[in-house]
């Protein structure tokens, strides 16, 4: 799998309104739902349907009640694959942090744009490409909300065909350039 | 090999419900209880005997009660019933050994009265 393709597909892994935040405070050694709700301030419903998805997706791993030896011990573990993204997950929030429009990573899409146009994908066309299964009108929508927000630039160019192009903002280029490093730096 | 110091734990849907039960109601002294982290424990009135508690989402009830001695178990059973605690069995009686009353926590877990005969009675 090409690097970019790699890139794109963590931060599409990581998109979501909770995945960013449950894999930054779910504690490295495994943890149990009552205290990470709390930290998270997540309503108990919510969370759980957001740890069934991970789950379902092999980030996490659930112990059984039967098969926990102590009541203190987690009741969700990190699997192979969450370790990797909670590193992941650190990358992108520190990225945020610098950025300084938010949470990016709390609307899919996002980081993958971002993610595509660092990796010179600069046309509409070129970054749905990369992106595989973004429809046009959510694509043109984060891109709007993007250039919204000075995290992504656009220009018109006439030659050879009159069309759209993206680029990122002098402030956001630097900082996505660091967190594709970091990113390659923990691929196996 | 071992020192003095004895501790159950258990799982409980809600560690604040738990913990009024084992105070309030049994008459038990507050350990520590760490809101954050759902979980607490409640000392029992055994010296270096605790109950501990942590807050989980699957709870299994335990089948293995643990049993508090009393004095005069017909009173106890009479005394825990004002306080709104069910018992699962009358007193039951094994001749000239003790006699029994079991009840149930909040979550389910056996709990159980004991009053130790002596050969007499």
């Amino acid at each position: 799998m090409k690097p970019e393709v790699r890139i794109v597909t963590i931060s599409k892994q990581l998109s979501g309104r909770w995945t960013l935040p449950i894999l930054l405070h779910i504690r490295t050694e495994g943890d149990r739902f009552s205290p990470l709700q709390k930290r998270l301030q997540i309503s108990p419903s919510r969370l759980s349907s957001n740890l069934q998805s991970l789950i379902n997706e092999g980030v996490l791993h659930h112990i059984r009640a039967e098969d926990r030896h102590h009541p203190l011990f987690p009741e969700y573990t990190l699997t192979d694959k969450g370790r990797f993204l909670k590193e992941a997950a650190h990358i992108l929030s520190a990225s945020e942090q610098q950025l300084n429009v938010g949470s990016l990573s709390q609307k899919a899409w996002n980081w993958p744009i971002l993610m595509a146009i660092h990796h010179h994908c600069s046309r509409f066309n070129e970054i749905r490409g990369l992106l595989h299964t973004a429809t046009p009108r959510i694509l043109s929508t984060r891109l709007q909300e993007l250039k919204e927000i000075n995290i992504v630039s656009k220009t018109v160019v006439l030659h050879p065909t009159p069309a759209s192009s993206y680029t990122l903002s002098q402030e956001a280029a630097p900082i996505l350039r660091t967190a594709n490093e970091d990113l390659l730096s923990i691929i196996d | 090999m071992f020192t003095s110091g004895f501790t159950i734990w258990y799982n409980v849907t809600n560690v604040e419900q738990t913990l009024k039960f084992y105070t309030e109601s049994l008459g038990f002294k507050l350990d520590f209880h760490d809101a954050d982290n759902g979980m607490a424990s409640v000392h029992t009135n055994t010296p270096d005997c605790f109950i501990g508690f942590s807050e989980a989402t699957d709870v299994i009830p335990s089948k293995a009660s643990a049993v508090f001695e009393v004095t005069n178990i017909e009173e106890t059973v009479l005394k825990l019933k004002e306080t709104g605690i069910s018992f699962t069995s009358d007193v039951t009686t094994i001749p000239g050994l003790v006699k029994l009353a079991t009840f149930k926590d909040p979550d389910g877990h056996d709990l159980e009265l004991s009053q130790t005969l002596n050969g007499a009675e």
